[in-house]
């Protein structure tokens, strides 16, 4: 058996401000019907103010160390596209919030996959680099970069995050992380983007420089793309560790949409019934996602010991990702709980 | 109506939701009321069920299902 990082803790938080569909229809021409039979989201959740991206963070990462029994970690890694700032990384504060400064830390942005990316590059620092023990967060608060006007986006997306812990291990253990697939295609940049704000836009000969400062998606080719790609990226994991989609107990994907997620079965001959599903409660969380709904599926029961588990996404870039692993035995809280709630201010 | 337009409507009228007498009857994807997800939708389908490469605009909201049946066999599937 080889070396291989292997998860042994998790944790997933989500703030505890819900906003319904019915929430959304006083204020957006659409309603519940609309909402539900496009996207299969009922609900999401939402930051108050006061809150960021780290604040999230530091709750998941919170979580997933008491999952794995640990106060210590010997790096943190944080996926996010809604960074608290966009300088510096908001790693390192989350690390100092969770008693851990000194610790490694940065971020990892690859969007909505950037939590397969953040685990690929969490398992090579124990694999590669001889690190004993990583906490590796997906977290993202979509509801700042929305345009409160977009009845398409603000359906879609809610905030959240998850985290895992990782330590040195061997391929043979549950938990053990046993392949990857990572891609990406930049020409497809415009189809998920934020255009207003960076480099570029500060850069602009035009004045004043016509760059969006709200998230926009461009749903057509998305769904088409996302499908086709998660579909791909899957199926290359599988082969990779030799499994194939009859040996698999879940798939955690990207809950992007649930009309996605059924193309994706449908694609790969897997049955409904093992494509965990939580966007009905949390949206489309971003970067929280993938490890929001692992920790979810653990929490509530969905995910035993042993299980084969594909986890995948699709996201802006164009970015995707997926990683195989077998479940180990863990103790995972609810998600929705909302103690410990730690905010940017109260734990500065 | 051909074998292939029959699997065609049964396919429809399950993964889509419409009614599969209203797709026999010829009328098009517009009149049916579908978006255009759920035209991508239904290229995904075939893809799987046919086992052929279908780009995202060659099935069009002015499409019947007789239209696409044609456009599958191009692609070599049996009618």
């Amino acid at each position: 058996m080889s070396q291989a990082a292997v998860v042994c803790g998790a944790g997933g938080w989500v703030p505890p401000t819900t906003v319904t569909n019915e929430d959304l229809a006083h204020g957006l021409d659409t309603s519940d019907e609309w909402i539900r039979t496009r996207t299969g989201i009922g609900e999401r959740r939402v930051i108050d103010p006061g809150m960021a991206t780290s604040t999230l963070a530091v709750n998941a990462g919170r979580r997933a160390l008491d999952s794995a029994g640990r106060d210590a970690v010997d790096a943190v890694i944080v996926a996010t596209a809604t960074p608290d700032r966009s300088c510096p990384a908001t790693a390192p504060l989350v690390a100092s919030q969770l008693g851990l400064s000194g610790t490694a830390a940065f971020d990892v942005s690859a969007v909505c996959s950037g939590f397969l990316y953040a685990l690929s590059v969490g398992a090579g620092l124990i694999t590669g680099n001889g690190l004993g023990t990583v906490l590796v967060i997906g977290a993202d608060t979509f509801s700042t970069i929305l345009d409160p006007h977009c009845r398409s986006t603000r359906a879609i997306f809610g905030d959240g995050a998850g985290a895992v812990v990782l330590r040195a291990g061997h391929s043979g253990e549950p938990g053990a992380l046993l392949g990857f697939d990572l891609g990406s295609d930049g020409t497809g940049m415009e189809l998920i983007t934020v255009a207003g704000g960076g480099s570029e836009h500060r850069s602009a000969t035009t004045d004043p420089p016509a760059m969006s400062p709200y998230f926009t998606m461009d749903g057509k080719p998305v769904f088409s793309r996302a499908v086709r790609q998660l579909a791909a990226s899957a199926d290359t994991v599988l082969s990779a560790v030799g499994w194939t989609t009859a040996d698999l107990d879940l798939l955690v994907a990207h809950q992007a949409n649930l009309r996605i997620l059924r193309a994706c079965a449908d694609r790969l001959n897997l049955p409904e019934s093992s494509v965990f599903v939580d966007l009905d409660r949390f949206g489309n969380t971003a970067g929280g996602s993938v490890p929001l709904a692992l920790a979810d599926a653990a929490a509530r029961g969905d995910l035993t010991e042993g299980d084969h588990v594909l986890l995948s996404a699709f996201g802006g870039g164009l970015t995707w990702g997926s990683a195989a692993l077998r479940w180990p035995a863990l103790d995972v809280e609810a998600c929705t709980s909302s103690d410990p709630l730690r905010t940017v201010a109260s734990s500065a | 109506m051909t074998k292939l337009q029959n699997t065609l409507c049964e396919l429809a009228s399950t993964n889509l939701q419409v009614d599969q007498e209203a797709i026999a009857e010829g009328r098009t994807f517009e009149q049916l009321d579908l978006d255009s997800l759920e035209l991508i939708e239904f290229v995904v389908v075939l893809e799987n069920q046919f086992a052929v490469k279908v780009a995202d605009d060659e099935i069009t909201p002015d499409f019947t299902v007789t239209d696409v049946a044609k456009l599958l066999e191009t692609k070599g599937v049996a009618s």
